[in-house]
């Protein structure tokens, strides 16, 4: 297995980012998820560990190790798991990812018609 | 199951190399350190990462590091540590 996770004392020109960031409701719905499928008290025991969510997380491609953020990564490690217990069907997953994106440019484009329409009502 | 160190016992982490998800990071692997507590008993997490059900326990431990230990050219005061907790199989005697 690719060592990219273990990153302690790696050197770095990169300042820490310490600043708090508010978490947007789709983290909160993440971070639920989570707490939803590692549920001891769950009938028949919990659904997944968060030892298994961590082994996900660190099996991801380098690349989106690095670059995506912390409940990205949480998901992608989350559908991984699940799909590989058959939990999660992983071709009606895309199917409603690719609905929920197009329905979601569908309605940014009717934005955009808006915003030119106030745009001539309100001159800058 | 009895913890086979006890606080203040010297120990080396094991340098052996890893698949899968363990907790013991490699900067601290070959290194020596003391054992500041017993944390407890708990299943082994490269088992349960791993979907094992039925993970074997595994006393963990807190141990100190001198910051020198991991660091060579670590430029603070002589005295700083770094805590680590890291489970018995990947601890050996260290005296």
């Amino acid at each position: 297995m690719s060592n990219h996770h273990d990153v302690g004392g790696a050197p770095s020109s990169e300042p820490i980012d310490r600043s708090e960031h508010p978490l947007l409701p789709w983290e909160v719905r993440v971070d639920a998820l989570m707490w939803t499928l590692t549920d001891a008290t769950r009938p028949g025991g919990p659904q997944m560990t968060v030892d298994e969510l961590r082994y996900g997380i660190e099996s991801l491609p380098e690349a989106d190790y690095r670059g995506l953020g912390y409940f990205e990564k949480w998901l992608l490690s989350m559908i991984a798991v699940m799909s590989r217990k058959g939990a999660v069907d992983r071709a009606a997953l895309d199917e409603r990812v690719a609905a929920v994106t197009r329905s979601y440019h569908a309605e940014h484009a009717r934005e955009h018609a808006g915003d030119g329409d106030r745009a001539h009502e309100h001159p800058a | 199951m009895n913890p086979r160190f006890a606080p203040g016992q010297a120990v080396v982490v094991a340098a052996r190399e890893s698949a899968g998800h363990v907790r013991t990071p490699r900067y601290v692997r070959g290194k020596r350190g003391v054992v500041e507590r017993v944390c407890g008993v708990f299943r082994n997490p490269e088992e349960l990462a791993a979907g094992n059900r039925d993970a074997t326990r595994q006393p963990l431990y807190r141990v100190r590091f001198a910051q020198r230990e991991l660091w060579p050219a670590y430029a603070g005061p002589t005295g700083d540590t770094v805590d680590v907790e890291l489970y018995e199989h990947w601890l050996e005697d260290g005296r």
